[in-house]
């Protein structure tokens, strides 16, 4: 079809729709600036409970990330061991990229960014692009990134980058390179360079890994791998030019199904070569993977518990 | 100011209904703008374009909801000069909204001849039939030209989660215009 007479159609549509998206995810944006506030208020009220309990140690979850991943309570003692501190800083004309903290499992990682913007330049500019590597051989990987909030007072942006992979990471090196501030939406250069950084993900693994080889109409679903952050499906038999499935889902004891915000294939594609393909999917906010129940997988409902 | 204070402005001819239409719109019309053109120098002179075809268009026209119309006539402006642009000055974002629309061909072109109303009622009705968060991104994407990043950050969904719906959502509209006897 032609761009041109596409977007004659486009201009034409219902006025509902274009008002309707007219500020879509605006309050997003809105509610996670907000988010300091709320993680400042957080932070100082454990500080109190844990000084007032005599703790000696206080373990340092950014806001911004337990906030993403709902972690809370007893959760944030459970999975101290799957973060690590990185802290690692790099300036370029002045401004500065800090790789503060790293919490995942062994096929997801969440990484923690700031950018210190300094004065003079707009606050609402972006980083151009985020090149995220890590050093295993054979393997995709799958990753993205967002700024997850902006503080005017101390001029930092937090950015959230998120990577996934067929094979294990942790252990593994992972290189992050954070290229050229740009204005928005123009996207005029306004520092050139790159701040690059490498570091060792060198964390607990809370995975649970369950085997199946069990028959799903067509399919086998050969494994199932369950961490707080993630699921990842190992299936025989996709067809080629199809590497998905069509349903997919957790069941925990409750009953409750939790939120999959991201699911495709990982790693080099199926045929001859390689017959299992893993599905992989991310969750929302992090569950309990001591609490799974089943998986339900393509309308066929998989009990784990007991294996 | 709501809309239908604005308009009044424009049929009184005051000098302040630019500056209303502006101050209320002037910030997603250069968004938009943006998105298309990538430059600050076309884009405000694409939203001056706008805002004086506003001014020679209401009265007669009574546009309400306002928006949609500003809208429209913002993305003909943005539109005709990226064309005008074109090879030299294509953004990225615009060039891969333009493969995506492009990739709905299978066959001949439909051309020019083809009444677009057909196809805007089309994408009405899959609208319509769409989730909220599918209508979302298809028209932030197709109308707006959101960039993929963007549309992540505004939906929290993966590129790679919207690309795939985006790309359910044409293979539906290419079967909706081919039962209506457009071959695309």
């Amino acid at each position: 079809m032609k761009f041109n007479t596409f977007n004659g159609a486009m201009n034409g549509i219902c006025a509902e729709f274009v008002t309707d998206a007219m500020y879509y995810g605006e309050n997003r944006r809105k509610r996670l600036l907000r988010l300091p506030v709320a993680a400042l208020i957080a932070v100082i009220t454990a500080l109190i409970l844990a000084l007032a309990a005599g703790a000696s140690v206080i373990f340092g979850w950014d806001g911004v990330l337990k906030d993403y991943l709902g972690i809370s309570g007893t959760r944030e003692d459970e999975l101290r061991n799957s973060v690590m501190e990185i802290n690692q800083s790099q300036t370029i004309d002045g401004l500065t990229v800090t790789v503060r903290q790293a919490f995942g499992d062994a096929h997801t990682v969440y990484v923690l960014a700031e950018v210190r913007v300094p004065e003079g330049l707009p606050l609402d500019g972006r980083l151009q692009s985020i090149v995220v590597n890590i050093d295993t051989k054979n393997s995709s990987g799958s990753y993205n990134f967002a700024c997850m909030n902006i503080d005017e007072e101390s001029r930092i942006q937090t950015y959230l980058i998120t990577f996934a992979s067929d094979k294990k990471i942790i252990g593994r090196h992972m290189t992050i390179t954070f290229d050229t501030y740009v204005s928005l939406p123009y996207v005029e250069k306004l520092i050139t360079g790159s701040w690059n950084f490498k570091y060792k993900l060198n964390y607990a693994d809370a995975s649970r890994c369950f085997v199946l080889n069990e028959k799903c109409g067509d399919l086998t679903i050969k494994d199932v791998i369950i961490s707080p952050a993630s699921i990842m499906i190992s299936v025989e038999g996709l067809p080629d030019d199809d590497l998905s499935l069509d349903e997919f889902s957790v069941i925990l004891n409750d009953g409750s199904e939790p939120e999959i915000i991201r699911y495709q294939y990982l790693g080099n594609g199926g045929g001859k070569e390689k017959k299992v393909i893993s599905i992989y999917g991310k969750f929302r906010k992090v569950i309990d993977e001591k609490n799974v129940y089943a998986v339900s997988i393509n309308g066929q409902v998989f009990v784990l518990d007991s294996r | 100011m709501d809309d239908m204070e604005i308009i009044k402005l424009f049929f009184a001819r005051s000098d302040s209904a630019v500056d209303e239409l502006d101050g209320k719109y002037g910030r997603l019309c250069r968004h938009i703008a943006g998105n298309i053109l990538h430059s600050s120098e076309d884009t405000e002179e694409c939203v001056s374009d706008t805002y004086l075809t506003a001014w020679n268009t209401i009265p007669p026209k009574e546009p309400l909801p306002l928006f949609p119309y500003i809208g429209a006539v913002l993305r003909n402006h943005a539109f005709n000069r990226y064309s005008y642009n074109h090879a030299a000055k294509r953004s990225c974002a615009c060039r891969e909204i333009e493969s995506e629309i492009e990739s709905l061909s299978c066959g001949d072109d439909i051309g020019d001849s083809i009444d677009s109303g057909i196809i805007t009622e089309c994408i009405n009705r899959l609208l319509r039939a769409a989730d909220e968060v599918n209508r979302m991104l298809f028209v932030r994407r197709y109308w707006y030209c959101d960039g993929l990043s963007e549309l992540s950050r505004r939906s929290g969904l993966s590129e790679n989660v919207i690309k795939s719906r985006l790309k359910r959502m044409r293979e539906k509209l290419r079967a909706d215009l081919e039962k209506e006897g457009i071959t695309v």
